[in-house]
């Protein structure tokens, strides 16, 4: 291809041009963006006590276009079918993300000013990021009652809609006994007998690990995590991995969920330890879902979540698909955790995590290399 | 080269408003590549996500550089890229060179068989190699220790040698596909002259092949660095139970931090940005005076095979163990525990009370099949997007003068530089920064085409570069000289000559698009179902036999496909006559049985 004179300028003209096309877009995104108040007319409307169906279904049907929800692949087979089912004249637009990364892409939105998201589900660790953004809206939906006490949220920002319950999971061929407490996890008899997730990923092993802060105070507990990390353990990605790595007969024990253990094949040589009973119980993790300040569809956000937390709606669907329900639902002795099991209170043992989970990262970093 | 047309043919409107249209296409790629990476690195400089607050800062960086666990990373990340990438290069040259150039038996057959290494997803291929060479519970420790009563490990895949040994062998088939056009051009009278002149087989192999190959050695070998040092899966997987951190593993967690992980994660994915821009630029300089390596030319070009009654057996069982190794192992692993309600080596053999209960919750599954669609579908679109583009870039990059060649070439490899994930968070800022572009695109199935469009790029570039290279100029000059267009010297004359590399790079790049998700995992439309998230659901919900299950059922596709596309590669280099433009002479190539 000869460059020939005739055409040098005109080239150069458009290279130039688009150049600048993209120095412009560039520079046009550097102060772009703003946090996530809304006009005060609809934050008004989101911060809403709701105190029956009729009045959500009211509201919702003067709202016009699909709810965008932010939901976990997991979830959203039983999900987006089982609502529309119920309620037919409303569409959901469901985008599938697992809660982490459904956090940076919300964070994202709401920094560029372009959130049209109206529910979204995350751990409950990401619940403090968008209140200190003031992207949440206090909701309460008439379902809000029947939520296990130990994971309701008393300020209404976030609604959990299903519990990973932290288990020891242990191959029965390989040990009897797993270790009975959390503590035990640092001692001699247990190295190089242990399996959990990475716990700066802030799955079950960074909660299970936080969980000792409050009890034991922060020096005593850095230097506890210190000897568990020099305990020769064995960090997988996923506590699914771990329970993996248990089942295959790598190591004996894991720190893993209990929907792991409910949904195993028949004779899946992996029994189930709840640590902590003669103490604070065990941690239980909801997944949670919140409606955002800015979403376009208040009322359709709150009618969906309530029906997230219905016996007979999104609950029955986690029950179907081998999940702890956060409320009553019959039939769900076979996923729930046996009755009685002692469970932590979310907010109350593990506050400082739920609402500052960073600062247990930074220490999990340092000490898990 | 200077296409230069015959001063006395009037000039066609094609030949003015090419240029400006080929250097529009080049400045809108260049864009879509270059402005996420710059958001990402003012996001580095920065404490809060949103572009241009939260004013300038170098804390990112000092805390990063400041971290001892930093420098060991790094350590760690050289030694398994350099590792890796000289394992790769190592059996998938041997192996390319085997099946080009040397009688070995079935070498058609067996030519797809490296491909096949590629179609397994990461999260098959290691948990598979985790089952044959675990530390405690690995098939061939149990093996040693039961039946041949050895004590302790014989293998560990948990450690530096295991990652490096993963990582070279799922590799390999980029080097493999890089390398196989350029071999196959080499012509059979440079051969005779290094016979004639007395070398043996091994000294004409590394005095007059290996120089001749040099451009494409040295793009597999960059494209392998980079691509190993930006893998996570085998970090993640087999990396985190050993202790051992890589780079890009640390900017997984980082990327999944809930409270400014994105910050640091820039920070962390600028320091790699810059490292492997230096490779970029290390690979340009190096292969600045392609012109030298031109191999398929005009008359009398001919390919030949080595004739070596002893070698090509030993060749033959290299090929098949490799392919073992790589691809009907895992493979194997996979199907037997595809049929078991859980896997376990505790007791000895974990094969046993086989089940089809998971094939039955994979085709009673609607999200498999639409998964199975979007995905493919997916990467169809991607594909020949891909194929598009980096045609193009390669042609202007390799057979024109233009000003703007180098940028092409740049444009081309540049994303390369960026972790898919990173350029992914870069992408979404981008398109979320304009607000009518965020409007109209935002949340739908174009912006997951413009990521893996961009993201497979270098991939392509490298696959289809090294053949372009080795095209003598001349042909190309020889169809100008008969008046046809630039376009049409380009459609008609060099398209054919690389068919083959066009089709091993479509099989590539549809089996990488079809299970990438990094690249897209925060601009995945609504109401959209994709093969690595229904695999992620049956991973938490069933455990690795459902996995493996789904696994096989969404192997299908990208086999066929790449089966196919090596078909037709293949069907691209057998004997026929060249093209003849107006005064143009040209031999199509023959394949013949010399002995050497």
């Amino acid at each position: 291809m000869s460059v020939t004179r005739s055409t040098r300028t005109p080239l150069r003209r458009v290279a130039a041009g688009l150049l600048a096309l993209g120095v412009v877009v560039a520079l046009s995104a550097c102060g772009s963006g703003g946090d996530a108040d809304g006009d005060s007319g609809a934050a008004a409307d989101v911060n809403k006590t709701w105190t029956s169906v009729d009045e959500m279904v009211a509201a919702a049907k003067k709202e016009s276009g699909p709810l965008n929800v932010y939901i976990a692949p997991e979830y959203a087979p039983f999900v987006q079918p089982g609502f529309e089912k119920a309620y037919p004249w409303a569409k959901l637009n469901v985008t599938q993300l697992e809660p982490v990364p459904s956090v940076a892409k919300w964070s994202a939105e709401l920094s560029s000013g372009f959130s049209q998201a109206d529910v979204v589900f995350m751990h409950s660790t990401g619940v403090q990021t968008f209140k200190d953004l003031k992207a949440l809206a206090q909701v309460t939906v008439p379902n809000d009652a029947n939520v296990e006490p130990a994971l309701q949220d008393k300020d209404h920002y976030s609604h959990p809609v299903t519990e990973l319950g932290e288990v020891m999971l242990y191959n029965t061929k390989l040990i009897s006994t797993p270790p009975k407490t959390v503590a035990e996890l640092a001692d001699p008899e247990w190295k190089g007998k242990v399996i959990m997730d990475s716990p700066q990923l802030g799955g079950a092993g960074g909660f299970v690990l936080a969980s000792e802060r409050s009890a034991m105070g922060d020096a005593a507990w850095q230097t506890w995590l210190q000897k568990v990390a020099d305990n020769d353990l064995y960090v997988t990605d996923t506590s699914s991995a771990s329970y993996a790595a248990v089942v295959r007969g790598d190591r004996p024990v894991c720190i893993c969920n209990y929907g792991d253990y409910i949904s195993q094949a028949p004779g899946t040589p992996v029994g189930v330890d709840f640590y902590g009973q003669d103490d604070r119980g065990i941690v239980v993790e909801p997944i949670v879902g919140t409606i955002s300040k800015t979403a376009p569809h208040p009322a359709l956000a709150a009618l969906f979540m309530n029906w997230m937390l219905a016996a007979d709606g999104g609950q029955q669907g986690f029950v179907d698909s081998g999940r702890v329900p956060t409320v009553p639902v019959p039939g769900a002795d076979k996923v729930s955790l046996p009755e009685g099991t002692k469970v932590m209170n979310l907010y109350e043992d593990l506050g400082d995590y739920i609402s500052d989970p960073d600062s247990a990262n930074t220490v999990f970093k340092k000490i898990f290399k | 080269m200077s296409i230069t047309p015959n001063a006395a043919i009037p000039r066609r409107m094609s030949n003015r408003a090419l240029p400006i249209l080929v250097s529009l296409f080049i400045a809108v790629v260049a864009a879509a590549v270059a402005v996420p990476v710059a958001i990402v690195v003012i996001l580095s400089f920065q404490t809060v996500t949103t572009i241009g607050r939260g004013g300038f800062t170098l804390e990112n960086f000092t805390t990063l550089l400041g971290d001892p666990s930093t420098w060991e990373t790094l350590r760690n990340t050289v030694v398994f890229t350099a590792g890796g990438a000289a394992l790769a290069l190592f059996l998938g040259s041997l192996t390319a060179w085997a099946l080009t150039s040397v009688n070995v038996p079935l070498r058609n057959f067996l030519s797809v068989l490296p491909v096949c290494v590629l179609i397994l997803p990461p999260l098959v291929k290691d948990p598979a190699w985790i089952i044959l060479f675990g530390k405690d519970t690995g098939l061939v420790n149990l093996f040693a220790h039961d039946v041949l009563g050895m004590s302790g490990s014989v293998v560990n895949v948990f450690s530096l040698l295991g990652m490096i040994t993963v990582a070279g062998f799922f590799s390999a088939p980029t080097a493999y596909t890089i390398l196989l056009s350029p071999l196959r051009g080499v012509d059979r009278s440079l051969l005779e002259a290094s016979r004639m002149s007395g070398a043996k087989l091994g000294r004409t192999l590394f005095s007059v092949v290996l120089p001749l190959v040099r451009p494409a050695l040295l793009s597999a070998v960059t494209l392998l660095v980079i691509l190993i040092a930006s893998g996570f899966e085998t970090p993640v997987i087999i990396g985190l139970p050993g202790g051992i951190k890589t780079f890009i593993a640390e900017i997984f967690e980082s990327v999944s931090s809930p409270v400014n992980g994105l910050n640091y994660a820039a920070a962390q994915a600028t320091v790699y940005l810059l490292i492997t821009t230096v490779l970029v630029i290390v690979y340009l300089r190096a292969t600045r005076n392609e012109r030298r390596f031109v191999a398929v030319g005009g008359r009398g070009h001919t390919h030949a095979l080595i004739e070596a009654p002893v070698l090509r057996w030993v060749l033959f069982v290299f090929v098949v163990l490799y392919a073992i190794l790589g691809f009907l192992a895992p493979l194997g692993v996979t199907i037997l525990t595809s049929f078991l309600p859980y896997y376990s080596a505790v007791n000895g053999n974990p094969f046993h009370d086989f089940t089809l209960a998971n094939y039955a919750a994979v085709f009673t599954t609607p999200q498999v099949r639409s998964g199975i669609i979007t995905s493919g579908t997916l990467a169809l679109g991607v594909t020949i997007g891909v194929i598009f583009c980096t045609t193009v870039l390669a042609v202007v990059a390799l057979k024109t003068r233009s000003r703007f060649r180098r940028i092409a070439e740049l444009v081309a490899m540049a994303p390369i530089a960026t972790p898919a994930l990173v350029y992914s968070v870069g992408l979404l800022l981008t398109v979320l920064a304009i607000p009518g572009l965020a409007k109209a695109i935002y949340g739908s199935i174009g912006v997951m085409y413009v990521a893996e469009i961009i993201v497979f790029l270098p991939i392509a570039m490298r696959l289809i570069a090294s053949s372009v290279i080795q095209v003598q100029e001349e042909l190309l000059e020889a169809s100008r000289m008969s008046g046809a267009s630039v376009l049409r010297s380009v459609v008609f004359v060099l398209i054919p000559i690389i068919r083959p590399a066009l089709f091993y790079a479509a099989a590539v790049i549809f089996i990488e698009a079809y299970r990438q998700l990094a690249a897209i995992v925060l601009l995945v439309a609504s109401n959209v179902s994709i093969v690595p998230y229904v695999s992620y659901t049956f991973w938490v919900s069933g455990g690795y036999p459902m996995l493996s299950a789904l696994n096989i059922v969404t192997l299908v596709l990208p086999l066929a496909v790449a089966f196919l596309a090596f078909g037709l590669g293949n069907l691209g280099r057998r004997a026929r006559p060249a093209r003849k433009a107006a005064g143009a002479a040209g031999r199509g190539f023959e394949l013949s049985m010399e002995r050497i």
